[in-house]
């Protein structure tokens, strides 16, 4: 049953790497040989969905699917928010989300019924895999990145950032390998601003390390890495295959491509017309960077907004948070839609929970397995609302989507074969992207 | 000091509903002379109850799509705000609506002016807008307050009041910004900035802000109520504060960090001026707490079997009327009405 997939990947892994995206490759593929392989329907499918790219808008600490997507007003559960139409008839998100509430239809696919069966923080960005154990799955981002990812790009295959303080939730690349780690962009801790008596975060938009230390010229740097390389060959050769060495000179050349790429997380290159469209916050700011990546072949990149762990206070909350989501994710998606990047662009958008229809005594919603979750651009049907809970959000009645579901719709949407295996280095055992039997929900799928 | 809340006694306690299903009482109005109080709660119902009743038994319209969040009391009729953008006079016996006006957000609370021809709206608009009692006309808008937080996320309009002799309004907003207008010709007369009441936690949120205002009697100190920037705020809430200011001077001349892990949802002052109490709640802290401005020290505190979100006193500061959910953290709260008799000394 698995082999077919096992083959396949190999396959197309051997006509990627010779025929499309090295430097030798760009050269053979405007040849007659390349012209004769794009005639081929697994080249031309390969080709296709090396185009793909994925942005993840995770708001992490579990944002309220009744301030978002999914409201119920004038219920015992339903909070403060009203609702409003959208442009697909019939259905309404909170009063809190007017721009999106105009673009629903062109762009963006909606499931109310995400069902995470885990109500905590844990990371939901492994498709609710278990985290300990001898086999360490991989995040989504490197799932992503490990399909779309050309592999002889200079570019990060994901970067991730996670721009607040609290939980960071990391994206291990798992079994799949170091190499496929996102490259995280952590918040450093400064000092407090008076009048605050408490740390703040010192956001960064870029990887530390960009720019070369003091007296060390760009000309010096490749000459090390030059030199690094012969002494790495010598070094190699009669050690046959080392796994290890082959992955540390991988990471040092990805390091130096990286650098060369330090313009991609400088918005400061983008017009003011621009800056000022994303806005001022930081989640905007996160978001322009996002889009300059993927705009440069960066296959995954997540953007984070926190922190949606209410508590106390959710309405104050979120009434603060979700405008600022409902700014940024329209923005994001006009951008990318007059830029002719929405087509190969899949935007997601979660959290890693819901919060609980039930508010309790501090104005809060505590922590709920069901949630929302939106999909929008690339492979996706706009205007679909997919799923329903009852009319006091307390459970789904209709259309529950399991992690792995919602995780085989994304893989389906940017033409990955959810059902493909990748083998754990640990014991050669196949692993397939989303569990055995996983479908994804094609309802929402173009 | 003579008037001294030398005690504290729980009168009446009137749960407003029979069942379990979860309720908080968010605002609260008294109809002068009488013990006939209104509750507004989070289901968008509005609730009645005559506490002068031997067995004072709750009554409840269907009043907002949400939260009531403001309610006042007029000579004759009832005038609720709700967070559905609903701005509505009632006719107290009937429950039916005599007129509906809409604003543009969520309408933060209400403030009735002394003489009772004219109320008072804030609204996350971050508009203060006043209006004919009587009518329902509108007279005059109070335009100052910042749409954006100093984090660049939207501010809310939170609370208002009215000086005793009706010239002066106060409102005050999540980021720490009090203004007080001229009623008579909306001429904003004087603005200050309390920056430890807005909250910004490492996580990026941005919220706190000036919860509740008061002027004392003699119109010359502005009372401003909520809590101090803390980190955990979302969650259990930092520490209490009240500051007063003279307003006119500009000048705080007290600041007041105690109290417990709470928001102050409501201060007001005794009429004569003798006394502050501020009174709030979150998880299992709920207060009823006294300052004395003269000794610049709190007089007492006192536990209440609810968290307060609203209060309400009467002409002669000895009754005292509070709303809220009864409950503690782990538990969906019931909405609650209490009476306590204010012994003064």
């Amino acid at each position: 049953m698995s082999r077919p997939f096992i083959q396949r990947g190999l396959e197309e892994h051997l006509l990627n790497r010779r025929a499309f995206l090295g430097e030798s490759g760009k050269a053979f593929a405007a040849g007659l040989g390349g012209l004769a392989l794009l005639k081929s329907p697994v080249m031309a499918d390969v080709l296709q969905r090396k185009q793909k790219r994925v942005i993840v808008i995770f708001l992490n600490g579990g944002a309220s699917q009744f301030e978002t997507w999914d409201p119920k007003p004038g219920r015992p559960t339903g909070g403060p928010f009203i609702s409003i139409p959208t442009s697909v008839p019939g259905y309404r998100i909170s009063e809190l989300m007017p721009r999106m509430s105009t673009r629903i239809h062109k762009y963006t696919a909606v499931i109310r019924s995400l069902d995470t069966k885990n109500g905590d923080h844990v990371s939901t960005l492994e498709g609710g895999k278990p985290t300990t154990g001898v086999l360490k799955y991989p995040g989504l981002g490197a799932m992503v990145a490990h399909e779309l990812a050309a592999p002889d790009s200079q570019l990060p295959h994901s970067v991730v950032f996670s721009n607040y303080l609290g939980q960071s939730y990391y994206e291990s690349a798992g079994f799949l390998g170091s190499r496929w780690d996102p490259i995280d962009i952590k918040p450093g801790t400064g000092a407090a601003v008076p009048p605050f008596t408490i740390p703040q975060s010192v956001l960064r938009m870029a990887p530390e390390g960009l720019t070369l230390p003091g007296g060390l010229t760009d000309y010096d740097h490749k000459d090390r890495g030059e030199l690094r390389d012969l002494l790495n060959r010598e070094f190699v050769a009669g050690r046959g295959r080392d796994g290890a060495l082959a992955s540390l000179n991988s990471s040092y050349s990805r390091v130096r491509g990286l650098m060369g790429n330090a313009k991609l997380f400088d918005i400061e290159r983008e017009p003011q017309k621009i800056r000022d469209l994303y806005g001022p916050t930081p989640f905007g700011k996160q978001a322009l960077v996002a889009r300059r990546l993927i705009e440069a072949g960066v296959p995954y990149v997540r953007v984070n907004r926190g922190w949606w762990d209410t508590h106390g206070q959710n309405f104050e909350s979120h009434n603060e948070m979700v405008p600022e989501l409902d700014y940024v994710m329209s923005v994001l998606l006009d951008d990318l839609q007059e830029r002719a990047l929405l087509e190969h662009t899949l935007v997601v958008t979660f959290s890693e929970m819901g919060r609980t229809p039930h508010i309790n005594i501090n104005q809060g919603r505590d922590h709920f397995p069901r949630t929302s979750a939106t999909l929008s651009g690339c492979g996706i049907k706009p205007g679909v609302i997919y799923g329903q809970t009852n009319e006091d959000g307390t459970d789904i009645v209709e259309g529950r989507v399991s992690l792995q579901q919602f995780f085989a719709t994304i893989f389906n949407a940017v033409g990955i074969d959810h059902k493909k295996e990748n083998v754990s280095p640990t014991d050669g055992r196949p692993v397939p992207l989303t569990d055995f039997g996983t479908e994804p929900v094609k309802a929402v799928l173009a | 000091m003579a008037d001294a809340p030398n005690d504290l006694k729980l009168t009446k306690q009137v749960l407003v509903q029979k069942d379990k299903a979860a309720l908080d009482l968010l605002s609260v109005a008294r109809v002068a002379g009488t013990e006939q109080v209104f509750a507004g709660g989070n289901t968008g119902k509005i609730y009645h109850v005559d506490l002068a009743a031997p067995e004072p038994t709750p009554t409840h319209w269907d009043a907002h799509i949400s939260f009531v969040s403001g309610l006042v009391a007029t000579s004759k009729c009832l005038i609720s705000s709700g967070s559905d953008h609903q701005l509505v006079w009632w006719d107290r016996e009937t429950h039916q609506p005599i007129r509906k006006v809409e604003q543009p957000k969520w309408i933060r609370g209400l403030a009735l002016a002394p003489d009772g021809g004219t109320l008072a709206s804030v609204c996350d608009d971050m508009v203060c807008r006043l209006w004919e009692t009587e009518t329902g006309k509108p007279v005059r808008e109070f335009r100052g307050h910042e749409g954006l937080t100093p984090f660049l996320l939207v501010s809310k309009l939170y609370t208002c009041c009215f000086s005793r002799d009706g010239k002066y309004l106060a409102t005050a907003d999540q980021s720490g910004h009090a203004l007080v207008w001229e009623v008579a010709t909306g001429k904003q007369v004087a603005a200050i900035h309390a920056p430890f009441f807005y909250t910004h936690d490492t996580n990026g949120h941005t919220y706190g802000g000036i919860r509740t205002v008061a002027f004392s009697p003699d119109g010359n100190l502005l009372a401003l109520g909520g809590n101090l920037a803390g980190d955990t705020s979302n969650i259990s809430g930092s520490k209490s504060m009240i500051q007063v200011y003279d307003w006119q001077k500009g000048l705080q001349t007290h600041d007041f960090r105690i109290g417990g892990n709470f928001f102050y949802e409501r201060v007001c002052f005794h009429h004569a001026g003798k006394w502050l109490l501020g009174a709030g709640g979150a998880g299992s802290e709920q207060k009823l707490v006294f300052f004395d401005l003269e000794k610049n020290a709190m007089l007492r505190e006192t536990k209440s079997p609810i968290l307060v979100f609203d209060m309400a006193m009467n002409e002669a500061s000895d009754v005292l009327y509070t709303v809220g959910p009864l409950g503690d953290q782990r538990h969906l709260g019931r909405g609650s009405i209490v009476q306590w008799k204010i012994v003064n000394v």
